[in-house]
């Protein structure tokens, strides 16, 4: 706990690869060589062509992960705007604006959540804009500690972002937006909470423009990522890059399942924890959700990874349509947020369903098509302790 | 997932069960079981795991299946017992003992879960494992008592989160851990809780009497260096390999050097292009027989390097697909890979020893492998 308390850590850039003069030592090469009757990389299938790989990693970044970030930035931005008309003017039709636009910011968010590259390791922004999970209510005692505290100095934008990564993203703009005591934003005048929304919302906007803005960066990661070879320094060769973007609708839907499907859920109502589901104080867990899983649906349509792997394994692909299209169908079918569907026995039927079927979609995504995609088995690399 | 008393009872496996090798051992192949040279745990062709005994041509002489995947081991000569520990999130260990044909499942404490990595006392008595007790997500040593089925006797605080590996100093008195900084719980899987705030430190500990006797960390920059995997070189220097949480772009120093004699621990500089090959992550870290080469792989970076435990610099790099898992072997190393391969490492060259499955057939070797 001492450390969450302590100011968020400044990233520091410790020494950028791509300065780097990328020279292979010859005592890397030489035995390089050596080995290489000893070791062919394990692979189920032919491996997918280079200029079919290159095509994966440009068309997921042309087409899901620049309009997606464009996307959340753009909504961040209309976030903080309602929000601030809000503090000039509470009302209850400008709360209802700001919560709008807090839900499609977090739509936007849900959409690119999973993708966790580059732009979004620099700087903490993935935890930021979403501190999850959050097994032990941090953001809750953080948000309330701040709201007693009414520290002016925390309500600007340096304030911010130096505080508790608790503070900074969506959770804490969802509690101050809907928790205990929401209700007096409507009513002027505006006060601490919506000053302190105010700046959390600031402060999320400013992340998303910026993580944006790097995907675009014509010299930065996205660059790295379309011009593997040997001279660059993170990927080596075509598959190295395009298994960053092949992998991402797999460890997606396990980090879903095991962050916030499985704690809330439980092994029965009796066990369920609806206070560990996401976004339950704004209602909008299921729909961030649903978000999440169209987004890596949509990630793997774009990017053509589905295609390929029709192409490759057409019952597998067919397999993971109908799985996508049933889990939507679980999702719509809850009655009531996940959470409390899950604690009541007459409610809990979908949400068994729910879990199974992305037990299901795991197994597909992640265990099955990397083979079928003739990708490299690394159980070491892509697994390890 | 929350250990059952059923889970708790410690319970003996029925001694050379395992003789049957699951279609791992050649086919045709009915000479007598070679003397078992190297431990690793394994990934197995019916999606099972297990502990693979193997002889110095790479033959697998034996095969114990284990419960979920395993990850590291403790060994004792002497006694001739072997303990292979569950990866994190696990709770079971195996005891094997090589000689008699003995095996002997048991498990850690409720609320404890293993990191996978382990050591004896220097007379064989005591067993301390690396344990997370993760309700207050505490990093803990737990100790168990080898003359009485490894009951485990209490515990020793390790003053960091998430204690990954352990070693011995010189004399067998003090250890030396690694706290990785990374919190986890297991009902979250595998998730890691605590990356913008992990703090990783190295301490010494006096087996003892449970203190820590020293604890230093890298400065605040590398914070997001996970230190994780350890060896103690001949000299009595540990030497900790990292694994960077941080930025992707970033290339901060893998390796690290603790000198129990200042208490201090420091950065070891990698040649840029070495560096950048590791892809940030070191899997593990093993000093020779001798104690005057330490090997450190890289599984991300395909990558095993042999260094100058004097000098702190790099003799020589071997490209080996997904390498992993490292022991001594006379002068240098075994090498495993994920992809069946085993590799002998000189200072001056390797040698492929065994590639034991075709490609996409198993064993993959995991994480660890150890000399016996």
């Amino acid at each position: 706990m001492k450390a969450l308390l302590a100011p968020f850590l400044r990233p520091v850039v410790l020494l950028p690869v791509v300065l780097l003069p990328v020279v292979l030592l010859p005592m890397v090469l030489v035995p390089m060589v050596l080995l290489l009757g000893a070791a062919q990389p394990a692979r189920a299938a032919d491996p997918l062509p280079d200029d079919s790989l290159r095509a994966i990693v440009a068309d997921a970044l042309e087409h899901a992960i620049r309009p997606g970030f464009d996307n959340l930035a753009r909504s961040a931005g209309v976030l903080e705007v309602t929000t601030g008309a809000l503090c000039a003017a509470p009302s209850a039709a400008s709360l209802d604006a700001a919560r709008t636009a807090f839900a499609e910011t977090l739509q936007a968010w849900s959409a690119v959540e999973y993708i966790r590259l580059g732009p979004m390791t620099d700087a903490n922004r993935a935890d930021r804009l979403y501190f999850w999970p959050d097994r032990k209510s941090i953001t809750l005692r953080h948000v309330q500690a701040a709201l007693a505290k009414a520290d002016p100095g925390l309500v600007t934008r340096e304030g911010m972002a130096d505080a508790s990564i608790a503070l900074q993203g969506l959770p804490a703009l969802e509690f101050l937006f809907y928790g205990s005591g929401a209700e007096s934003l409507a009513t002027g005048p505006a006060g601490y909470r919506c000053a302190f929304a105010a700046a959390v919302a600031g402060n999320i906007a400013a992340i998303a423009g910026a993580a944006a803005a790097d995907w675009h960066d014509p010299e930065g990661f996205a660059a790295l990522l379309l011009a593997p070879g040997p001279d660059n320094p993170l990927f080596r060769d075509a598959e190295e890059a395009a298994v960053r973007i092949t992998d991402i609708p797999g460890t997606g839907l396990h980090a879903l399942r095991d962050q916030k499907l499985l704690p809330a859920i439980g092994s029965g109502p009796a066990d369920a924890r609806p206070n560990l589901a996401p976004f339950r104080r704004s209602g909008l867990t299921n729909m961030a959700l649903r978000a999440n899983l169209k987004g890596l649906q949509g990630l793997a349509d774009r990017a053509g990874i589905a295609a390929a792997t029709r192409d490759r394994a057409p019952a597998l692909q067919d397999g993971v349509d109908i799985v996508y299209r049933n889990t939507f169908a679980a999702l719509e079918s809850l009655a009531g947020p996940l959470g409390e569907a899950a604690a009541d026995p007459a409610r809990r039927g979908p949400v068994n369903y729910l879990a199974l079927l992305t037990d299901r979609l795991r197994n597909l995504l992640q265990d099955q098509m990397p083979g079928a995609l003739g990708m490299k088995v690394m159980f070491n690399a892509y697994d390890g302790d | 997932m929350p250990m059952t008393a059923t889970d708790r009872r410690h319970f003996l496996l029925a001694a050379g069960a395992s003789a049957a090798l699951a279609g791992l051992s050649r086919p045709g192949r009915a000479a007598p079981a070679p003397a078992p040279r190297f431990a690793v745990t394994a990934a197995t062709a019916d999606r099972g795991y297990a502990l693979c005994l193997l002889d110095a041509e790479g033959r697998i002489g034996r095969q114990e299946a284990l419960p979920g995947r395993g990850h590291g081991f403790a060994w004792h000569g002497a006694s001739g017992r072997l303990v292979a520990f569950a990866r994190r999130p696990g709770t079971f260990a195996v005891m094997l003992a090589p000689g008699d044909g003995t095996a002997l499942r048991f498990a850690c404490a409720p609320g404890r879960h293993f990191y996978g990595h382990g050591l004896f006392s220097a007379d064989g008595r005591l067993l301390y494992a690396c344990e997370n007790a993760y309700e207050t997500a505490t990093g803990v040593i737990g100790v168990y008592d080898a003359a009485a089925g490894f009951a485990r006797l209490g515990e020793i605080e390790t003053n960091g989160i998430g204690p990954h590996q352990v070693d011995w100093l010189p004399g067998g008195r003090t250890m030396v851990v690694a706290n990785g900084g990374i919190e986890t719980h297991p009902d979250y899987g595998r998730t890691k809780l605590n990356i913008a705030t992990m703090e990783p430190s190295v301490a010494l500990l006096d087996a003892a009497g449970g203190r820590i006797l020293a604890q230093d960390a890298l400065p605040p920059a590398l914070h997001r260096l996970s230190l994780r995997h350890l060896a103690v070189d001949g000299r009595g220097i540990a030497w900790i390999g990292g694994q960077y949480e941080g930025p992707q772009t970033d290339l901060p120093p893998l390796l690290a050097r603790f000198d129990p004699a200042g208490g201090r621990l420091s950065s070891l500089a990698m040649p840029p292009a070495l560096a950048g090959r590791y892809r940030n992550y070191i899997g593990s870290v093993t000093a020779s027989a001798d104690g005057r080469l330490i090997a450190t792989s890289g599984p991300r970076g395909s990558l095993a390097t042999l260094w100058d435990a004097a000098t702190g610099q790099p003799l020589a790099s071997h490209a080996i697909e997904d390498v992993c898992g490292l022991a001594a072997w006379g002068a240098g190393f075994l090498a495993t890979g994920g992809t069946g391969d085993l590799v002998r490492l000189a200072a001056g060259g390797a040698t492929p020893i065994a590639r034991l499955a075709p490609p996409g057939r198993t064993p993959r070797w995991d994480n660890h492998a150890l000399a016996l």
